[in-house]
């Protein structure tokens, strides 16, 4: 193991541009001719569509159009799992943020006042709101021909785990622990919300530009409203403003529509969509209903039987990849011998959800690392030792049965820095459990959570991704690779990568962001994917093209190949005084008509998964976390202020170190958000509060110091040796504060965000 | 955003003329509120009379009498760095730091946030303690409120057409006192509060403890109410002990008439004139301190 360097200068190719506003955002750019489309809602929830008159709007000055489904030349109903979304409503509104139509004028501000004037008829149905009962038998249904194992139903997935013998298994058990959780909706609060500008090209080909996690699947989605081939339509990046996972579906959905109005009116069209429309019409992070059942026997965890309702809303997005995901990370850190999971995801006619930072893996670590501090109660042993007597170490078998031995295991590791760094054991002896001192209204806690988390997809898709590296006749060098840069960092992540494997200056690369027209789709910068799989390919890029010039530069360097030395920022031959600058190496493949230009595809080692039993290698390699929270809780009003927040994570190999502690920070920070205060509030199926001013996140002033350890065992599935952080960073925080609060007030809360009750003298009143 | 004029006259008679003449206009302060509410469609004036140019309207100053006049324009942030009114009345100065953020206190004017009329307005707890006095000016004439009989409902004052704020005059007192000023919102900054508190003694040696105690609540009622019961009772106490304290804090309640709203829950409201009503008094009566 090594523990990091954390004090390196930052470095990031953009940093420049976006601290001086010069980077270029989406509904920044302006190209002649732009029109400007707009969303229309309908006050319904849940309601049949009879008819949708838009006369008045058309009329109005300045609108060019006002579009509805019958106007789409190609697929309706557009998804990334299941083809359920209705990109323009048409037959049934299905939740309070289906588009009915769009309005395009001159300018948005007209296409704004016309949207009002756009009238639904339509008859309204009762709206299905509860997950629990949209599992029922006889439960009407959200989409009448979804089909699910033979049945029309509501349920999207069901995902399985059998492992030994629960039932049996319990009888065996010192004590078994029964808890229900409940968590919350989550907006991803982008800075920037999601907008698209499309422009129908003279070669026939759509452009696309816009805010967007993933191009390949904006160009899907453009592709199907169109009736496109993937060929008609280029994807090109422009300057996201975060997405949190939050930039797929409704992104590439509103690019979609702005396409299909470039598309009829033949000329350039933008939609960018207020705080408000994102809030209301844009997918959330799941709320899970979690029936929680877990088995003690000799102070080991011995049995866990858990089953899990997500409420996937009206569309099904990534529902099932999700809850996969909460489902082979069910039981936490730890060794089970016996597992019984059953995972559901569910329609009703709730906003939809889909793929959140975390995905899937908050809220179990909510009731995982809760229950586990309840255990270690009972058996009257700290959760300190509870968790050292269960946790995985170096060879374990995981609930599905893979044993981690390709890689460091780091569950120790990290437990152990953080227990270190915080003196937290004997932080633990001097927390409040209720009693206040005597003139203080202030209960002191702290509490802590542990993770570990499959790296990238998984046994849940294809993955592989691949970059160019092209070196110019003047020996700059342009890279590319197929993930997208939200803002994380990824292409400073890769010209840092690429600079270390060719022994050159950052300056001399040049980040190129990659079309869809000359890139092979990458697959998603979701799952903490960008650094190990677009780094991956980077590497192997990098590798190839070192050949190529090995290859050809062996002679004028009088060595064999083999002998050939990258550092310095030139090539050496055998000894340092023969050297070729890249000007001089590229001079010379032109002569011999060689071109410096490499290819590379990193492609994930094999996973493995079996859906009826829930067995297998679900990752090819896996990260561990800790992070712990001091906090005091006043009795009298329940305010929580937070002392202190800590954390601990593997990295496999730090490739940007002030990128990976911001990712740390700012995980934190969200995940203290989940805990305490952020919360979609949704009533009979129409979200409260679709603005900042009601949906509230931390700001600075609400967040404590932070420390973070960041620890290096470089992964050897990993060609850069790096993993990933984004994800990590914000999945542990809630569940920590979640006992600290417990160790503070003697209280428990099930459900987030916690709403911490008071003491209420005067409630006699 | 609806379309409307915007003029920014040069004198306060022009921008009260204006004001007479066109029963669609509305004065424009700092806009923090304004805004919004024309964003939300909430107010739709056909013009916006902006009072910037009127220097008259801003800055603080005492005069011989010791009462401090602070114009209607004077920021949030001008209140709260002012020497004298960190030097006599801190906490209200301390009051006015809560509101929004550096940007909107650099904005947001004391004028505006008493027109606004909202039952969480920041300054109005201290205000009505501080027994302040409403300027008002209309082209024809000018009169002065006390603060509590400024406001009719949420929102509502009892300005008239073609009338404007002009100052906000905090009279001076003569005699010894102490007040405080607590409030709670959901998180510490960018956030109105679910409840305000203020509360103050000064020396009255009529009353059996020497002290007569004025208590205000905001954000639990239509307007800012002024907690009567327990002003009462803390007026009948000989001693301010801790019990007395507790038990005034209980009493608060009894003048508060909470709703449940998107920012929280009636219980929750409850909950908190108790306590903040409680921290007040602690803060004003150091621990049970008789003043004879
Ligand atoms: C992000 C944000 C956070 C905020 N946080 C807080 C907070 O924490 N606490 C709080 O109390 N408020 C808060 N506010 C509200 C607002 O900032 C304050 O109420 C501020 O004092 C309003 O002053 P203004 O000058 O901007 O008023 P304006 O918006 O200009 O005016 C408000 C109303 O008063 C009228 N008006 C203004 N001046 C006069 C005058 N002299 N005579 C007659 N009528 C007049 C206007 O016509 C209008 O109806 C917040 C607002 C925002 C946007």
């Amino acid at each position: 193991m090594k523990q990091a360097e954390t004090g390196k200068k930052a470095w990031r190719n953009d940093a420049y541009s976006k601290v001086t506003g010069q980077a270029e955002y989406c509904d920044d750019l302006k190209v002649h001719g732009m029109a400007h489309a707009v969303p229309v809602y309908s006050s319904e929830v849940h309601a049949e569509i009879i008819s949708i008159e838009t006369e008045e709007a058309r009329s109005f000055p300045g609108v060019l159009s006002v579009i509805t489904a019958g106007d789409i030349p190609g697929e309706i109903r557009y998804g990334q799992i299941y083809k359920d979304y209705h990109m323009l409503a048409d037959d049934r509104i299905r939740f309070n943020g289906d588009v009915i139509a769009i309005v395009v004028a001159q300018k948005r501000e007209q296409a704004v006042a016309a949207a009002k004037l756009v009238r639904l008829n339509a008859k309204p149905l009762p709206p299905l709101l509860d997950p629990e009962e949209a599992l029922k038998d006889g439960a009407s249904l959200v989409h009448e021909d979804h089909i699910f194992e033979g049945k029309s139903c509501n349920i999207t997935n069901h995902h399985k785990i059998r492992r030994g013998n629960v039932s049996a298994a319990f009888k065996e058990c010192d004590f078994v622990i029964e808890r229900k959780f409940n968590t919350q909706y989550i907006e991803h609060s982008y800075l920037e919300p999601e907008s698209g500008l499309c422009i129908p090209r003279y070669d026939g080909v759509m452009e696309v530009m816009g805010s967007m996690q993933h191009p390949f699947s904006t160009r899907r989605f453009v592709a199907a409203i169109l009736g496109a081939k993937l060929s008609d339509v280029e994807v090109r990046s422009v300057a996201v403003g975060g997405g949190f996972g939050g930039k797929d579906d409704t992104a590439a959905l509103v690019c979609a529509r702005a396409a299909l109005a470039a598309k009829i009116l033949n000329k350039p069209v933008k939609m960018t969509y207020d705080r408000e429309w994102s809030f209301r019409e844009s997918y959330k992070r799941h709320p899970y209903i979690i029936y929680y059942k877990m088995g003690i026997k000799n102070g080991k965890i011995h049995a866990a039987e858990v089953k899990i309702i997500a409420d996937s809303g009206a569309y099904c997005s990534v529902t099932p990849w999700v809850t996969w995901r909460s489902t082979v990370q069910c039981c936490g850190p730890y060794e089970v011998e016996h597992v019984h999971c059953d995972t559901y995801g569910v329609y009703t006619n709730n906003v939809f959800t889909g793929a959140m930072r975390g995905f899937g893996s908050p809220q179990l670590n909510f009731a995982i690392e809760q229950l586990v501090d309840i255990a270690a109660e009972k058996l009257g042993i700290s959760p300190v030792e509870f968790r050292k007597q269960n946790m995985l170490r170096q060879g374990s078998t995981t609930i599905t049965g893979q044993v981690l031995d390709t890689h460091t295991v780091s569950l120790d590791q990290v437990f152990e820095e953080t227990l270190k760094r915080m003196d937290y054991e004997s932080k633990l002896a001097k927390c409040s459990r209720g009693r206040a001192d005597e003139n203080s209204d202030e209960l002191y806690g702290t509490g802590l959570a542990l993770s570990y988390r499959g790296m990238s997809l998984g046994a849940e898709g294809m993955d592989f991704n691949s970059a160019i590296i092209n070196v110019q006749p003047d020996g700059s060098i342009l890279l590319e690779a197929a993930i997208h840069e939200n803002g994380q960092g990824a292409e400073s992540a890769f010209i840092l990568i690429a600079a270390g494997e060719l022994g050159t200056s950052v300056d001399r690369i040049r980040y190129r962001q990659p079309s869809t027209s000359n890139i092979p789709d990458g697959g998603t910068t979701v799952a903490s994917r960008g650094t190990i799989m677009g780094g991956g390919a980077v590497v192997t890029a990098t590798r190839e093209l070192k050949r190529k010039l090995a290859m050809a530069l062996c002679c004028r360097l009088s060595c064999n190949p083999g002998d050939i030395r990258f550092f310095n920022d030139r090539i050496y031959g055998k000894t340092d005084d023969v050297f070729l600058t890249y000007e001089q190496a590229v001079h010379e493949m032109y002569l011999q008509q060689e071109i410096p230009y490499a290819f590379g595809v990193f492609k994930a080692p094999k996973v493995s998964w079996d859906e009826e039993t829930g067995k297998g290698n679900a990752y090819f390699t896996w990260v561990y976390g800790c992070q712990a929270v001091e906090l005091t809780v006043n009795r009298k009003t329940g305010k929580v202020k937070l002392l202190n927040m800590t954390a601990a994570h593997e990295v496999g190999r730090a490739i940007n170190m002030p990128m990976i502690l911001g990712q740390i920070y700012g995980g934190m920070a969200m995940g203290a958000g989940y805990g305490l205060m952020e919360e979609v509030k949704v009533k009979d199926g129409i979200i409260q509060n679709t603005n900042f001013n009601t949906y509230k996140i931390p700001r600075a002033a609400d967040l404590p110091e932070m420390q973070a350890i960041v620890i290096e065992n470089g992964d050897p599935l990993s060609p850069s040796g790096a993993k990933g952080i984004g994800e990590p960073a914000n999945e542990l925080m809630a569940p920590a504060i979640a006992n600290a609060v417990y160790n503070a007030t003697g209280i428990r809360y099930y459900s987030s965000p916690l709403k911490i009750t008071v003491e209420n003298e005067n409630n006699n009143k | 955003m609806p379309t409307f004029a915007y003029v920014c006259p040069p004198t306060l008679n022009d921008c009260l003329k204006l004001l007479k003449e066109n029963p669609g206009a509305k004065p424009y302060a700092g806009g923090t509120d304004l805004m919004v509410k024309m964003r939300d469609h909430a107010v739709s004036p056909q013009m916006l009379v902006d009072l910037k140019k009127i220097d008259k309207l801003k800055g603080i100053r005492e005069d011989a009498e010791g009462n401090i006049i602070i114009g209607a324009l004077t920021t949030h942030a001008e209140i709260s760095e002012s020497p004298v009114v960190l030097e006599k009345y801190p906490f209200f100065a301390h009051a006015c730091r809560w509101v929004g953020s550096q940007q909107i206190r650099n904005r947001g004017t004391i004028g505006g946030n008493i027109c606004n009329g909202s039952p969480a307005a920041e300054t109005l707890p201290s205000l009505y303690i501080l027994d302040a006095r409403i300027h008002l000016e209309s082209i024809s004439s000018t009169r002065t409120l006390p603060i509590r009989e400024f406001f009719c409902g949420p929102g509502k004052t009892c300005i008239l057409p073609g009338e404007i704020v002009t100052a906000v005059e905090i009279p001076n007192i003569s005699v010894e006192f102490s007040g405080s000023y607590h409030r709670q919102g959901r998180r510490k900054v960018v956030c109105i509060a679910m409840v305000t508190a203020a509360a103050m003694w000064r020396q009255d040696e009529t009353s059996p403890s020497g002290m007569r105690f004025s208590i205000a609540l905001g954000s639990v009622a239509p307007t800012v109410v002024v907690a009567k019961n327990a002003e009462n009772y803390l007026n009948e106490c000989a001693v301010c002990s801790d019990d007395v304290i507790e038990h005034a804090a209980m009493t608060a309640l009894k003048d508060a008439s909470p709703i449940s709203d998107i920012r929280t829950t009636c219980d929750y409201r409850n909950d908190l004139v108790y306590v903040l009503t409680k921290r007040c008094l602690k803060d004003i009566i150091c621990g049970g301190r008789e003043l004879k």
